[in-house]
């Protein structure tokens, strides 16, 4: 007879499962590199040459932005390879093993965020290098700023695929998630800037909070708070909840449509 | 009729279908017999102008599937062992739109879809998204959609998979009624009793070759010396097995138990013989029990493998 | 066997699957109102500097990104047809000749990506205070864009067999036309690798044409440089990446 497996093991054979898919697949791992790279020397770069009287450097700005609004977008990817799962019949195979929902759910939000965490440990190095920035210390805290966000989006994107029913109308919605994230955010320009009835909703952005907190380490002239450690770390938490409950109510309610 | 002319087909240098020439008659259920991986749904999609044969010609109704694809294509309607419409899509919908595209008038179409759904009892069902509804009431609406089409030529690829005995019974009404209504039936499947109740004529495929072609009772019988005759007796008569098996047909004869058990070509012709013999032995006959060959015994016969 | 209403028959069956969600053009309307709503007014109030409206500049190419999501759906289902769900062996078994089912496809895919950004489109002739007729010009400009991604995305569906590599394709295919084209910045801000990519890129030309449309608010970005070449050269990209599709498409088929 079999032992049951511990909690960090368990944790550790869903993470290590969304790793391997980082591995199989090269062309998406180069893909977002080359676009990060075109969002900020393209882009960014363009863009803050037309932002001369701003006041401050828009393209440093944007390239933390790039880096946070990257990883976001990749840690909502779990919830599709949810989706997926579900259609492949591959979901009920991995809930009949031997440990908790809960704990799937923990598993699967952490893939998603170290495989996140790979992708944009790079983009996130080079940006720190292009704005002058040499701190490995520095580094490695703005990581583990932007790792707590992916897990949260994670957790999210795991929500969303366990709510929606309907293929068509998820991957729409999947998109829709995103955009809102990044777009209501500091991510992409100041708050000050946005139209005013939003810059409350975004003051309280998952997203807005990261950037605010990476760009206060990397970034002469920057600061942040409390607040935003607040802000980011009750989204994880809620959206962890969320995502249990939400996949507790998928088994009893039926499946995936 | 339908014509396989030394059909075959490869992918990527694996051969799926070798060589097979055989005819379907106007009018017959065709049983395709063979194991997962035979070849079975490749010939049927060299016929249906889904594949272009390597080698060889497939003609149907007298024109050929490659010069001619789209006129073959319009005589054709296949139910996929898979099925194979869009989940987001209802039942109605699906049956309406394949009525439409197959050119089903729709005074005719819509009352072939309310028979169907009538019959499959999935009138109260009609309107879900199918993605919603069980395996077996998806197979259903797949056969549903040969049943409203009702084509010159009907192919159902495992038609009664997943289906209750109910249902099973029911499909195979609905195709032997299309049969009746003038179609040509094209069966394929791995079920033995299916295969052996439903044919006019059975092929048996094999590795991508067409192992035999025939009538279920001539294959049986062309099985020489696999007829079983188990006679059990009052008491054991040595001598009897010797007597036995000097009948030409008798390929061997042997006591189990206190049962007679004779291995012999036509079983059903030499039966009273046998008896005759025993009573002049003085055995009493307590029970008889006849096996002939089954449509298995067929396949394995030609094929040298079970089917799964 | 009736060609023009196989065609119909085809648009039709598209039509159902995308719009079976009746939430469909509203996630979509919202989609395409954040991006202008939210990132259009925002980036136009830090670009304040310019001569012209920055949100007007860019309000455009957030409804021609709409449809670029929506024609790309083409490709998608293409995609899942051939690979995930095996329904085109079915599709192909019909009586419908493979010529008039590929073109259907297109056409069905274009149709779909007008239909979901008309509100859009509504809101960018409200926004630039253009009459009819420029409201018009500016649907055919849709119409035409549409065709060039609905080829795009089935020419990509059509050579990708696994998901990584459609979705490599169907990413690098929207951040060109995002990225690589005067959606953002005016061509003559562009360093001279990125102008040449722009100039290939039918979002540029769509921009450009729109832009050009002379409404009662958005007199400062009009140049008055509009010409009919312009509209045959995005017109002649769009059939050129059409008949892509199309041909790439009927390779899959082997009849």
């Amino acid at each position: 007879m079999n032992g049951k497996p511990s909690t960090l093991s368990v944790i550790w054979v869903l993470v290590e499962r969304d790793l391997r898919t980082l591995v199989r697949s090269p062309f998406i791992l180069i893909n977002r590199t080359i676009f990060f790279l075109i969002q900020l020397f393209v882009f960014a770069a363009l863009v803050s040459k037309l932002a001369t009287a701003l006041g401050f450097n828009y393209f440093d700005f944007y390239s933390v932005g790039a880096v946070v609004s990257t990883i976001t977008s990749i840690a909502f990817i779990i919830g599709e390879d949810l989706f997926e799962e579900e259609e492949l019949g591959l979901l009920d195979y991995l809930l009949s093993l031997p440990f908790g929902h809960s704990l799937f759910v923990v598993g699967r939000a952490l893939g998603g965020a170290v495989r996140g965490l790979i992708y944009v440990t790079p983009m996130m190095i080079l940006v720190a290098y292009v704005d002058g920035y040499f701190s490995p210390a520095g580094v490695a805290a703005s990581l583990a700023i932007i790792f707590v966000l992916a897990t949260g989006i994670s957790g999210l994107s795991i929500t969303l695929a366990m709510l929606i029913r309907n293929a068509n109308r998820f991957y729409i919605v999947i998109a829709l998630a995103e955009l809102a994230t990044v777009r209501v955010s500091a991510a992409i320009y100041p708050l000050v800037f946005m139209p005013k009835v939003l810059q409350p909703v975004a003051s309280y952005s998952p997203v807005t909070a990261a950037s605010d907190l990476v760009r206060a380490i990397v970034l002469p002239g920057y600061t942040s708070g409390t607040y935003e450690t607040v802000v980011l770390l009750l989204f994880v938490g809620v959206f962890f909840g969320l995502g249990s409950a939400f996949l507790f109510r998928k088994l009893e309610g039926g499946r995936f449509e | 009729m339908i014509a396989f002319k030394d059909v075959s087909k490869s992918f990527n240098g694996f051969l799926a279908v070798k060589d097979v020439t055989c005819e379907i008659y106007d009018k017959e259920i065709f049983g395709l017999l063979g194991p997962n991986g035979a070849g079975k749904t490749t010939l049927i999609m060299t016929m249906a102008t889904v594949y272009r044969p390597t080698k060889g010609e497939v003609i149907v109704e007298g024109r050929s599937a490659s010069a001619e694809p789209d006129r073959v294509k319009s005589m054709i309607g296949i139910s996929f062992q898979d099925p194979k419409y869009d989940r987001i899509l209802s039942a109605r919908e699906i049956l309406e739109w394949h009525g439409k595209v197959t050119g089903v008038e729709k005074s005719v179409r819509d009352r072939r879809i309310d028979e169907v759904l009538e019959k499959f009892g999935l009138t109260a069902e009609a309107r879900k998204r199918t993605w919603t509804l069980s395996g077996g009431t998806k197979k259903k609406i797949e056969n549903a959609k040969v049943f409203v089409q009702r084509p010159k030529i009907a192919v159902f690829d495992e038609p009664t998979a997943y289906l209750d005995v109910p249902s099973r019974l029911m499909v195979w009404d609905m195709i032997e009624e299309l049969r009746d209504d003038g179609s040509t039936v094209l069966l394929a499947t791995n079920m033995m009793d299916e295969a052996d109740r439903m044919s006019d004529r059975v092929g048996i495929m094999n590795k991508g070759e067409m192992a035999q072609v025939g009538e279920p009772s001539a294959l049986k019988g062309s099985l020489k010396g696999r007829d079983v005759i188990e006679m059990a007796l009052d008491v054991v008569i040595p001598e009897l097995t010797t007597e036995v098996s000097k009948v030409e047909e008798v390929k061997e004869a042997r006591f189990e138990g206190s049962t007679l058990k004779i291995v012999l070509s036509n079983g059903r012709g030499l039966l009273p013989h046998v008896i005759n013999l025993v009573s002049a032995k003085g055995g009493k006959v307590q029970s008889v029990n006849l096996k002939e060959p089954s449509l298995e015994d067929v396949f394995l016969y030609y094929t040298g493998m079970k089917l799964s | 066997m009736a060609g023009s209403s196989n065609a119909t028959d085809v648009i039709e069956r598209d039509f159902r699957v995308f719009f079976a969600d009746k939430y469909m053009l509203v996630i979509m309307f919202i989609n395409f109102m954040i991006d202008l709503g939210v990132s259009g007014l925002s980036l136009g109030a830090m670009l304040k500097n310019l001569p012209y409206s920055y949100f007007l500049y860019i309000a455009p190419g957030a409804n021609l990104i709409t449809a670029t999501v929506a024609a790309f759906q083409s490709g998608r289902d293409v995609w899942r047809e051939r690979i995930i769900q095996d329904t085109q062996q079915y599709l192909l078994t019909l009586p419908v000749p493979k010529n008039t089912f590929a073109a259907s496809r297109l056409v069905s895919g274009i149709l779909r990506s007008v239909v979901t950004t008309l509100p859009g489109t509504v809101v960018i002739a409200l926004l630039y205070g253009l009459s009819l007729p420029y409201f018009l010009v500016g649907l055919l400009i849709m119409f035409v864009y549409s065709g060039a991604v609905a080829g795009l995305s089935i020419a990509a569906a059509s050579m990708a067999n696994s998901l990584e590599l459609f979705a490599t394709v169907r990413s690098t295919v929207q951040v060109y036309l995002s990225f690589f084209s005067t959606q953002f910045y005016p061509p003559g801000n562009m360093p001279a690798f990125v102008a040449a990519l722009s100039n290939f890129n039918p979002m540029t030309w769509a921009l450009l044409i729109y832009r050009e449309l002379p409404g009662s608010f958005n007199g400062a970005l009009v140049t008055g440089s509009l010409d009919v070449a312009q509209f045959l050269y995005l017109g002649a990209l769009s059939a050129a990446l059409m008949l892509a599709g199309f041909l790439l498409y009927r390779r899959t088929m082997e009849y």
